[in-house]
């Protein structure tokens, strides 16, 4: 994320977010944050409340990892197998909760009935910090991409997040609409950046932060989006295919 | 942490005190002084009313009798009022902005200092409202609906001090021309003004909710702002989800005015903070396709 803070410090008025990205990081944003708080607000509060105590002090991380190593066990004997999602949200907290206890004073206690909360404040605002790029840091703009585009993105890129597909769709719809080069900027290599050619193939350039004003410089140099695609002799199956959509999408 | 380093065993005291910031007069004659100045002595009373005026627009009570909360809660705001530092500061502020002409370098010196300690109340009354619903089973939304709330007063301040930071130059150009100064303030007042009636509106609604949920989970007005157990059985859901959705909505239109004024912050540092880093932990682990 340091790669695209510095990205965006430098080329945030030459950004573009679609609604689906939006949408999907502000939901995101706010179940992992709710995931974090209910964890804290059920069951931690219980288990320090059953073993009757009643501060915690920086000296005191014993008891919250006695806690996690129960949760653990017991969500190991519930899925039979190590359920690897669930563990890792588990560490997650654990470390959030853990670095909260360690950053106390030195023999400073804290009763839990305001540490817990006091999690939970600190919480509210890294929450909001996160969601202020996409409430209006950056330009949004509303994007529908036509449902033909979305099944010739998941064909040719093979894509099996439909989220992804969605976004990818929106950014191919936006080029073509306004017939100027889009860079897709992201740093989810596994899922998006693993099909660079496949993506470039449908004439989508995605790059991470660091590259992504460089992209542009070359993108650019070529002809616009739609006189481009004209200029090529011969089409592959894939650009046929997304060809298609789009032209029936610009032009409905 | 804030809330920790600011260790908190007080009530949670949440009250309505005044609109920040104020509008901007260029100069008022002297008999609009004598007829508007608000001396500090009134404005306690203006609140205190104003409080009691929001308490008569609440929900029927189930357990508490309405006139012994009014008398209850009218002497508390008093004074607590009487002992608020931010308060007394908003009323010189107010004296400042009532006479811009003359006291332009006063209001510039205090008015930012003046948002720091607010924001620092904002930070308070987060913790307030996370410390009732630890105290709870109320539902996630009632928290971050009211979260949601506090910190967008906190976005406007932000953005109120980066508008006022360059009128400020403007307004110290113009001294030697009333009339242009004169104008830069009622263009100032034009631009406040949809914000502060619905920031107003937001406060107030916000403040209702919270009452409703404590004042019901009150057997006597001497618990009333009290640290206690509060249970979602003692109030009306229906009104609790009436308040939240009236909260989200208000709240939402101000998102909207605000976000084309915001400067461009940059994503929260991944890497320093350890919250920051655990929420993305879990929207990765989220965002994981199934199957």
């Amino acid at each position: 994320m340091k790669a695209c803070s510095g990205f965006l410090k430098k080329a945030a008025s030459q950004c573009i977010i679609s609604s689906s990205v939006k949408t999907e990081a502000l939901e995101l944003i706010e179940h992992s944050h709710d995931v974090i708080v209910s964890f804290i607000h059920d069951s931690l509060k219980s288990y320090l409340e059953s073993k009757g105590i009643k501060e915690l002090g920086n000296r005191d991380g014993k008891i919250i990892a006695d806690f996690f190593a129960e949760q653990k066990a017991q969500l190991m004997k519930l899925h039979y197998k190590r359920s690897n999602i669930q563990n890792e949200i588990l560490g997650a907290v654990e470390n959030y909760v853990a670095s909260q206890l360690h950053s106390l004073e030195d023999g400073k206690k804290l009763s839990i009935s305001i540490f817990l909360p006091a999690l939970a404040a600190e919480l509210a605002i890294v929450k909001h910090n996160m969601e202020a790029p996409f409430k209006g840091g950056i330009r949004c703009e509303e994007i529908q991409p036509n449902d033909s585009i979305i099944s010739a993105v998941v064909i040719s890129t093979i894509m099996r997040n439909d989220k992804d597909a969605v976004h990818l769709a929106s950014s191919l719809q936006c080029q073509f609409r306004r017939n100027k080069w889009v860079i897709f900027v992201t740093t989810d290599q596994k899922d998006i950046l693993n099909r660079e050619a496949e993506l470039r193939e449908i004439f989508l350039q995605c790059s991470r932060p660091e590259w992504a004003l460089d992209y542009q410089r070359e993108i650019t140099k070529n002809k616009a989006p739609l006189e481009h695609v004209q200029d090529i002799k011969i089409y592959t199956s894939k650009q046929n295919q997304i060809l298609d959509a789009i032209k029936k999408a610009v032009t409905t | 942490m804030i809330s920790l380093s600011n260790e908190k065993s007080s009530d949670n005291l949440e009250l309505i005190r005044r609109s920040i910031p104020l509008p901007q007069r260029f100069e008022y004659d002297e008999d609009t002084i004598n007829k508007t100045f608000k001396d500090y002595k009134t404005a306690i009373i203006e609140t205190v009313n104003e409080n009691l005026s929001l308490l008569d627009e609440l929900p029927p009570l189930k357990t508490l009798n309405i006139e012994d909360v009014k008398k209850y809660l009218g002497k508390m705001v008093e004074d607590d009022l009487k002992q608020d530092s931010i308060f007394e500061k908003s009323v010189e502020i107010e004296r400042y902005t009532n006479n811009m002409w003359k006291y332009i370098e006063s209001y510039f010196r205090e008015i930012f200092e003046c948002h720091d300690s607010i924001r620092k109340q904002l930070n308070s009354e987060i913790f307030d409202v996370c410390r009732m619903f630890f105290n709870s089973d109320l539902p996630m939304l009632f928290l971050t609906t009211i979260e949601d709330a506090i910190l967008i007063q906190k976005d406007y301040l932000d953005m109120y001090d980066k508008q006022i930071r360059k009128e400020c130059l403007e307004l110290l150009r113009s001294r030697n021309n009333r009339k242009k100064f004169e104008k830069l303030c009622d263009a100032h007042n034009r631009w406040i003004k949809p914000f502060t009636e619905r920031m107003d509106k937001l406060e107030h609604t916000r403040i209702k909710l919270f009452w409703y949920t404590d004042f019901n989970n009150s057997a006597t007005v001497d618990e009333i702002f009290k640290v206690k157990s509060i249970r979602s059985g003692a109030l009306d859901m229906k009104i609790i989800q009436g308040f939240i959705d009236d909260l989200r909505k208000q709240f939402k239109e101000i998102e909207t005015l605000i976000a084309p004024k915001m400067a461009f912050s940059l994503f929260t540092s991944y890497e320093k903070n350890i919250g920051a880093r655990s929420i993305r932990k879990i929207m990765e682990l989220a965002n994981v396709p199934e199957g």
